[in-house]
């Protein structure tokens, strides 16, 4: 009987991966597929039923070779996602564990209260403070450059919050006796704190890092000059694009991720999920 | 720093600096990609007569130029009405001139063709004798000769 029920757990649980992993495989078999046999699968013009092919009748680089090669566009909006994503990743993971850090160890005045409202921009959704952003960029005259994604982006409540519930954890006592041999806040801060929330750090960078590279909203508002847009952008035109190309730049937009999630996997941790260490 | 993690760097460096430097040659390695053509002016008898408002011509254009698919014959033309594209290189379209044939001998197919510009062929276009890489509407290419 406990057999059958994790078989059944385990069929159930496949059924589950392959529904989120259809989307990737499909993407990627369709840019092994010329543009001929693609077009057919996604002429939305007709309410007929379309077939979906797993398996192309022509393998082909085509695609691949046509962005690499010939539409220099779609690399050069490539290298406007990574100008506008790294700094912000490496902005928040900076910005947010220090503030983490006051909030955690340091006492000031209305420190709970002040938290509290961070709780709530939490809650805010971005589209609320989009035009009050846009407002504050246009007085600073950042707008249609990337510091109009990269600053805001850098000051981030979920950071913070994340952050401060690594830090929390740390014994007091060990802050206190470096206090006492003299330590100052910062060097608490370098020597001690942060190699305790690697895990939260790597896990920050993560997410901050999938948040603006998947970024649409931000760069269509704040950004006049097309040639200024990231691939994120890019890849939500397909209506105007050649379907093929748009998947082969699917594969080549999801390759920094990949990459970031494989080497950080094993220091992830939830923050929410680590017991007292007291 | 664990042996997976070095793997995924040396992954992540390759990476961008093979995207780094195709990005940063992308127009020359576009320009040598770039089918290569040879191009002339049809060669034009104004002599020939008149069909209504219009003058007729005779049309002389080299075999090479044509390309037969089927029920149809195509030329490939570069003409400036249709202007360059954004990065300055010249733009083929095709003239399907089954219609104009009358004609031919070793070199040359003639056409008849009117004098306005809503023939097909005019006087002022450039045709493509010669191409490195089969063509397609709206390709970009080189001109390397101008005859």
């Amino acid at each position: 009987m406990q057999k059958i029920k994790t078989f059944i757990k385990y069929i159930f649980l496949i059924i589950l991966a392959l529904l989120f992993l259809f989307p990737l495989i499909y993407m990627l078999i369709c840019s092994l597929m010329p543009s001929e046999e693609i077009a057919p699968m996604l002429d939305f013009s007709t309410e007929t039923y379309k077939s979906i092919k797993l398996i192309p009748d022509t393998f082909t680089l085509e695609q691949f070779y046509q962005v690499f090669f010939r539409r220099s566009q779609y690399l050069l909006k490539f290298w406007n996602s990574v100008i506008i994503t790294f700094p912000t990743v490496i902005g928040q993971v900076v910005v947010s564990s220090l503030a983490a850090f006051a909030f955690a160890k340091l006492k000031f005045p209305f420190r709970d209260k002040l938290f509290f409202v961070y709780i709530v921009l939490l809650i805010l959704p971005l589209q609320v403070t989009l035009v009050p952003n846009y407002i504050v960029l246009d007085n600073l005259k950042l707008l249609n450059s990337f510091l109009s994604v990269i600053l805001p982006g850098t000051f981030s409540a979920f950071g913070i919050c994340l952050l401060r519930q690594c830090i929390k954890y740390i014994p007091d006592s060990s802050i206190e006796a470096a206090r006492i041999d003299g330590a100052s806040y910062f060097k608490i801060f370098t020597n001690i704190i942060l190699p305790q929330i690697r895990g939260g750090l790597i896990t920050l960078a993560l997410l901050c890092f999938i948040d603006s590279w998947n970024a649409v909203e931000q760069p269509l508002i704040y950004f006049n000059d097309r040639a200024m847009y990231p691939l994120s952008i890019g890849l939500a035109d397909i209506g105007n694009s050649d379907y093929g190309i748009i998947f082969a730049c699917g594969v080549m937009f999801m390759i920094p991720p990949m990459l970031i999630y494989l080497y950080g996997e094993r220091d992830i941790e939830s923050p929410f999920t680590t017991s007292d260490k007291l | 720093m664990t042996r997976r993690k070095k793997i995924v760097i040396e992954i992540a460096v390759v990476f961008f600096v093979v995207l780094g430097l195709l990005t940063y040659f992308a127009d020359e390695i576009d320009f040598m990609l770039l089918p290569q053509v040879k191009t002339c002016e049809p060669i034009i008898n104004y002599s020939h007569g008149k069909f209504g408002a219009y003058s007729l011509l005779d049309c002389y254009i080299p075999k090479s130029s044509v390309i037969f698919d089927g029920e149809s014959a195509i030329v490939y033309a570069i003409n400036e009405y249709y202007g360059d594209d954004e990065n300055k290189l010249q733009v083929v379209y095709p003239i399907d001139i089954i219609d104009d044939i009358k004609g031919s001998d070793e070199l040359y197919y003639t056409l008849t063709v009117g004098d306005s510009m809503m023939s097909s062929v005019t006087a002022t276009t450039r045709l493509v004798y010669n191409t490195s890489k089969p063509l397609s509407d709206g390709d970009r290419v080189f001109i390397v000769e101008e005859n």
